[in-house]
């Protein structure tokens, strides 16, 4: 495994931001020797919760930056990201019945059962919102 | 990403290629809807899908949803690997109509 390593990329927030944050998160981990699967799953944790704040910070109008900071210590991988949307409040932040077969709703859903741990919370006085997440990585039956 | 569609018998196939974000998805929703609207079978090829994220798995469930209402047919075939790893997570795997 490898020591602590470390990316943090800046994003416009638009839906054309999104192949590049996934090519880089792919890039990054791929770079760190995590492996395709692990990677795989990661990458789509990543887009969906930048997918999230380009869909429905401020209504669709936040136009303002996207923070990625991923951090790989050993086999654990913390990524942060950041926006300086309006604050929302962490608690209607919950993905749907998976059981109900309907359009939206999914990214969460998908976000928490990818990742390990998944915590929502606003930064400063509505001066934006934080999504960490944390993933043990190698450990494919986990999902 | 980009997509094709052409007509046959009856059948109407749209084939996608490259990855299916929020980007492209709406366009995909409306070009997957006109389709199914015409009254034909819809074949969805996803070949050349090489990633798709929860925007795109709704415009398929959208289709799903509009065609049993509709009695219309719609399946997905040529699912690659990582277009399966999505639809196992969301649990769809053994609801959208697939054709080998």
């Amino acid at each position: 495994m490898v020591d602590k390593v470390f990316m943090r990329k800046i994003y416009r927030s638009n839906t054309l931001s999104l192949k590049s944050i996934r090519s880089d998160i792919k890039s990054f981990l791929s770079t760190n020797q995590v492996d395709d699967v692990d990677s795989g799953y990661i990458i789509i944790a990543v887009n969906e919760a930048c997918m999230n704040i380009i869909q429905h910070a401020n209504d669709g109008k936040y136009g303002g930056d996207i923070i990625v900071n991923v951090t790989l210590l050993d086999d654990k991988l913390l990524v942060k990201i950041t926006d300086q949307a309006d604050t929302v409040d962490a608690n209607k932040l919950k993905g749907r019945d998976i059981t109900n077969i309907e359009p939206g709703g999914l990214g969460i859903y998908l976000i928490k059962d990818i990742m390990d741990m998944v915590d929502y919370d606003s930064v400063g006085n509505n001066q934006g919102n934080c999504i960490t997440m944390t993933k043990k990585i190698g450990f494919h039956d986990e999902i | 990403m980009k997509y094709e569609i052409s007509k046959d018998n009856g059948q109407h196939v749209i084939s996608l290629h490259g990855e299916i974000d929020l980007h492209f998805s709406p366009e995909l929703r409306k070009a997957i809807l006109s389709e199914l609207e015409s009254g034909q079978l819809v074949l969805i090829d996803l070949d050349g899908v090489s990633y798709l994220d929860s925007s795109g798995v709704a415009c398929f469930v959208e289709a799903y949803q509009y065609s049993k209402k509709n009695k219309r047919e719609f399946y997905l075939t040529n699912i690659s690997e990582s277009v399966m790893q999505v639809f196992k997570l969301a649990r769809l795997d053994k609801v959208f109509p697939i054709k080998p």
